[in-house]
């Protein structure tokens, strides 16, 4: 006798089968006690969710959300701060000059610090050397990555499957989940990989906390390496 | 008011019309990111995050989607980014729990049993992966479909059923104890 696997059975709870499908899942649960206990435990733990509640707010704070907003907004984007320090620095013409200056490099900084070519074909060997562990992903992988817009953008990076393999397996999957797959060494790097992305997403994070003197800085100091390259 | 006229009368400068806007989705969009992050405080702020991002982009809003789907999907974006952020942080406050589900008229060992189940739910999603955690409270607490969580997180809806089977597995796992 074919088991339900648990995929069915909460598919089945959810209402997701077709009228087939749930016949069939009906008459195999009314004969196999294995099957019937799974669907106990999923219904036990529906049942445990949905006590769940979301704590109040106080309506002292939903007074202030408006206003906190408001306030929010009238403080300087990134993109305001560096424009303040430009024109603070240099020349309105000067000041568009090395304001794209600085958006291309930051941009190929970005772009060089995301890619690694040698972590790139970690990955790879270690998805060619344990197919039976990354069933999951390979579920994952079967779809067109596309980046996610607005905080999370991975949209630098090019299209390709290792960058499907990188965002559904950091976003889908903990290591822990497939290290029992793996071989220690093999496990390491995996989670090297996640630093990198780690990393990357703190870069972003300082970005969007300069103030307007470590935004002066960091021109400066660009102004200076455009000059010294020119001057090569 | 409905939401296109909302938007149209903020793109045509009556900026009120935003604060409807606020007043009517703050909440839902305040429960969907506490779900995920299973902390008041930071909830709140990303929750004004949102919003404070809608109000930069509204101008530029196209229509493609609902207004709620598409502050559903900053929030959700927001969300997960904080969740990737503070991953090796200590496992979040708790004090907020105990109030959650006991009631006043309740005996003290009813409210202890109540405080740990309410701190069950809270490790036992709190352990999830970002996206697994995502997927499930769109789909079981804000009951959206695959297709909707897809478009949410521009995922596939065969991406998104994984995850939440995933998830729902996880929990039961975890939760074993209380069931």
């Amino acid at each position: 006798m074919k088991h339900l696997d648990e995929i069915m059975i909460i598919d089945y709870l959810e209402d997701e089968l077709s009228e087939e499908e749930i016949l069939k899942a009906k008459n195999h649960i009314a004969k196999c006690e294995m099957c019937a206990e799974k669907l106990r435990e999923y219904q036990a733990t529906f049942r445990v969710l949905s006590k769940d509640v979301v704590p109040p707010v106080p309506s002292v704070t939903w007074a202030n959300f408006l206003p906190n907003i408001y306030e929010e907004l009238e403080k300087p984007t990134l993109w305001e701060k560096i424009q303040n320090a430009l024109k603070f620095v240099l020349s309105p013409g000067k000041a568009l000059a090395y304001g794209l200056a600085l958006a291309l490099l930051l941009t190929v900084v970005m772009t060089i610090s995301k890619y690694n070519p040698d972590k790139t074909l970690d990955m790879e060997q270690i998805l060619a050397q344990n197919e039976d562990g990354i069933q999951d992903v390979e579920y994952l992988l079967e779809d067109e990555y596309t980046p996610i817009e607005e905080e999370f953008d991975l949209g630098n990076l090019s299209d390709t499957d290792l960058e499907s393999i990188t965002e559904s397996y950091y976003s889908s999957t903990e290591t822990a989940d497939i290290s029992d797959y793996m071989d220690e060494s093999i496990y390491e790097k995996v989670d090297s990989m996640n630093e990198i992305i780690y990393e990357q997403m703190s870069f972003e994070e300082i970005l969007e906390n300069l103030t307007e003197e470590e935004a002066e800085k960091i021109i400066i100091e660009l102004e200076k390496s455009l000059n010294n390259k020119n001057s090569v | 008011m409905e939401d296109r006229e909302l938007i149209e009368q903020f793109q045509s400068g009556n900026k009120q019309a935003f604060n409807q806007l606020v007043n009517k989705y703050r909440d839902r969009i305040y429960a969907v990111i506490y779900r995920m992050l299973r902390n008041q405080d930071d909830a709140l702020d990303i929750s004004q995050e949102v919003f404070v991002r809608a109000y930069r982009s509204l101008n530029k809003f196209r229509g493609d989607s609902s207004v709620y789907t598409w502050l559903y999907r900053i929030a959700v974006n927001l969300s997960i980014n904080y969740i990737n952020r503070n991953k090796h942080r200590k496992s979040q406050a708790i004090d907020n729990v105990s109030f959650k589900l006991s009631a006043d008229n309740e005996s003290p060992q009813k409210k202890i049993e109540v405080d740990e189940l309410s701190q069950a739910i809270e490790q036992a999603v709190l352990k999830l992966p970002d996206k697994q955690r995502a997927v499930f409270v769109m789909r079981y607490y804000e009951n959206m479909q695959h297709n909707e969580i897809a478009e949410i997180l521009g995922n596939s809806v065969g991406s998104v059923k994984a995850n939440y089977h995933h998830a729902l597995q996880k929990l039961k796992v975890e939760l074993k104890d209380f069931a």
